[in-house]
């Protein structure tokens, strides 16, 4: 059962409050989408979230357990993956090598971190490149891939490990319309399996695959609902879509 | 994918990202129509040399096998033979110890020499009993693993919080600082050194060179099995993006502590059976800042981050040592044409040598091979001379 509570979460760089007092809650199997402007706080965010940074008060707690003042790679290994808004990706690794890499590190005992990779391991490696639909290119390095396949196998390598909850970082951005819509086939596929909170500016692209929908605001929030509710929100409107969103 | 003329599609570590832009100024540094012609020149003299060195290695390995069977068929193999094969068996262990730290994790330690001499004056120590008592080989080669293993520890917790520049200028520090230490401890005879007790079994060279032999087989085992673990493409995902490994769950400090670790550990055990060998030791043998720089070196020219590049580079490079040091005619002939001894200039050659693998291959001998089959070579060849008849 996954679920994540943020509670009362506040953090400011300095002078700037980057994410003002920010409650959000994710619940088993759904799509959550995340919006914003640019400096509205989604990353910081998403940083407090994953321990990238500690926010400076509130809560955050995954599964039942208060994870808030724990380290990233913990936070990782107790199942919330980010993936990344620039792709980022093990570049001297072939494609492969970067899923077998990102077989989950929290390991039942120490001495098992050292044993080979067995053969189960390498089957799963190629299924979920196959699953992203770029098993062709198990082979290649990354610099051979194309940008969109590089953001598949980033993708790929997050469902390597054992996470049941992704944070993905704007995955349609820089997709063009095609790519755009097999990517939200494939989220919707994944979604069977894992809870996916996804930021994201393409509002076309959030507003079709997302269940619920926060919106932030130089740092506060500003509106929450389903994407209809969303959508008709004045606020949203007169801040975000209005504005020139799309 | 677009790809840059000048871009050979090479990866992006920062060697990599300074050697593409070393290549690119020559190349630009060459006239336009000359550029296709000079490429291959390069590259075929690359793969040439290339595949000399790699010779070199192949004799070697032929040597050592020699070696290890001549006298169970009747074949003799004179004491001071083994000399050579057995420092090269060393260099073997050093080399592929730096490269668990160094190739396979990304952080270039300039100081692991540090971990020879802690393997050193450990069995100093304990042979001699200026410490706790004295004991025997097997105890004091035991004993070096130990400490050298919390040295580690210590050290790595607290360097390995460092990267790039200033995790080597540290390293560094750390081999300078602990040597001054050792050189001012009486009990381990200071700067001015100290002789062992000699080994008890007769036919000692071979006896070391088989000791050295199996620590390298060791060591290389043990290379082989974590680098295709968990663990091992952990140290590959934090040399390519230590970020990003820890996102994905990497415990980025603990791995990059164990690998510092076993690296020391092998480090040490070499420098355990060094000190035995030798007999006689002092700080400046015990720390030797010119074999740090010679298993990088290693590493680096056979090929970083894979098990086949430091045995490859410890081969050819300690024969090509030997080769100037010894002076044969060919050497001294190079030598009076070039008006330098090369016997003293040997550090001159393995500069060169650096220069030209950091900006020709980067991926090391091993790797320049990989990339450039030697068909590849030959088709290019045959398109370009097409090109030239038809075009310009």
């Amino acid at each position: 059962m996954t679920e994540l509570t943020a509670t009362g979460i506040t953090k400011s760089f300095g002078g700037l409050l980057a994410v003002d007092d920010v409650d959000i809650e994710i619940r088993d199997g759904e799509i959550v989408g995340l919006i914003g402007s640019n400096g509205a706080g989604k990353s910081t965010l998403f940083n407090c979230i994953t321990g990238a940074l500690e926010p400076d008060s509130g809560t955050i707690q995954f599964n039942g357990a208060d994870i808030t003042s724990h380290s990233e790679h913990e936070i990782a290994q107790e199942g919330i993956i980010r993936v990344f808004q620039e792709v980022r990706v093990y570049d001297e690794m072939t494609a492969l090598d970067n899923m077998l890499a990102s077989v989950d590190h929290g390991a039942e005992t120490t001495l098992s971190l050292f044993r080979p990779y067995s053969d189960d391991v390498v089957d799963r490696a190629y299924a979920l490149l196959d699953r992203v639909g770029i098993r062709e290119y198990a082979d290649a390095t990354p610099a051979e891939l194309n940008y969109g396949h590089r953001k598949l196998l980033e993708l790929a390598m997050a469902l390597m490990t054992d996470a049941e909850l992704l944070l993905l970082d704007e995955p349609a951005a820089g997709l063009n319309p095609t790519t755009r819509t097999e990517l939200g086939a494939l989220l919707a596929e994944i979604n069977e399996q894992k809870t996916l909170f996804v930021v994201e500016h393409n509002m076309d692209f959030v507003m079709d695959v997302s269940d619920r929908i926060y919106v932030l605001n130089n740092g506060e929030l500003l509106a929450k609902g389903t994407p209809e509710e969303v959508r008709s929100d004045e606020r949203v409107q007169d801040a975000y879509l209005g504005g020139g969103g799309e | 994918m677009d790809r840059n003329e000048f871009d050979d599609g090479g990866p992006t570590r920062p060697l990599s990202r300074a050697s593409a832009a070393a290549k690119l100024a020559v190349l630009r540094a060459v006239p336009a129509p000359y550029r296709e012609r000079y490429r291959l020149v390069v590259g075929g003299l690359g793969t040439t040399l290339g595949v000399l060195v790699l010779a070199v290695a192949v004799v070697v390995l032929l040597r050592t096998l020699f070696y290890v069977v001549a006298p169970y068929v009747g074949v003799p193999v004179t004491a001071s033979s083994y000399t050579v094969t057995t420092r090269i068996l060393q260099f073997v262990v050093l080399a592929l110890a730096w490269d668990l730290i160094g190739g396979q994790t990304g952080y270039a330690s300039f100081g692991n020499i540090v971990f020879f001499g802690v393997g050193v004056y450990t069995v100093v120590v304990l042979m001699k009993g200026t410490l706790v008592g004295t004991f025997g080989f097997p105890v004091a080669f035991v004993a070096a693993g130990v400490v050298a293993l919390a040295y580690a520890l210590v050290l790595g917790y607290a360097l390995l919080r460092l990267s790039g520049h200033y995790f080597a200028v540290a390293t560094l520090g750390a081999l300078v600082a602990t040597q001054q230490y050792v050189a001012n401890l009486e009990q381990t005879g200071g700067g001015s050194g100290v002789t062992l007790p000699l080994p008890p079994f007769g036919n000692v060279d071979r006896t070391f060179f088989l000791l050295f032999l199996a620590l390298a087989v060791v060591t290389a085992l043990v290379y082989w099995y974590l680098m295709r673990s968990r663990f091992g493409y952990g140290l590959n995902a934090i040399r390519d993006d230590e970020a990003k490994a820890r996102a994905m769950g990497i415990h980025t400090t603990k791995y990059k502590v164990t690998a510092w670790t076993l690296s020391a550990l092998f480090t040490a055990f070499a420098g355990a059976l060094f000190a035995y060998q030798n007999s006689y030791v002092n700080t400046g043998v015990g720390f030797r800042v010119n074999w740090t720089v010679l298993m990088i070196l290693m590493a680096l020219v056979g090929g970083m981050g894979r098990l086949w590049g430091p045995v490859v580079g410890a081969a050819f490079l300690w024969e090509l040592r030997n080769a100037l040091w010894s002076g044969g005619p060919v050497v001294t002939a190079v030598g009076n044409v070039l008006g330098v001894s090369l016997r003293d200039a040997y550090l001159v050659v393995f500069g060169v040598i650096l220069v030209a693998i950091v900006v020709g291959a980067p991926n090391g001998i091993l790797g320049y091979l990989e990339d450039a089959p030697v068909l590849d070579g030959v088709r290019a060849r045959v398109d370009a001379v097409r090109n030239a008849e038809g075009g310009e």
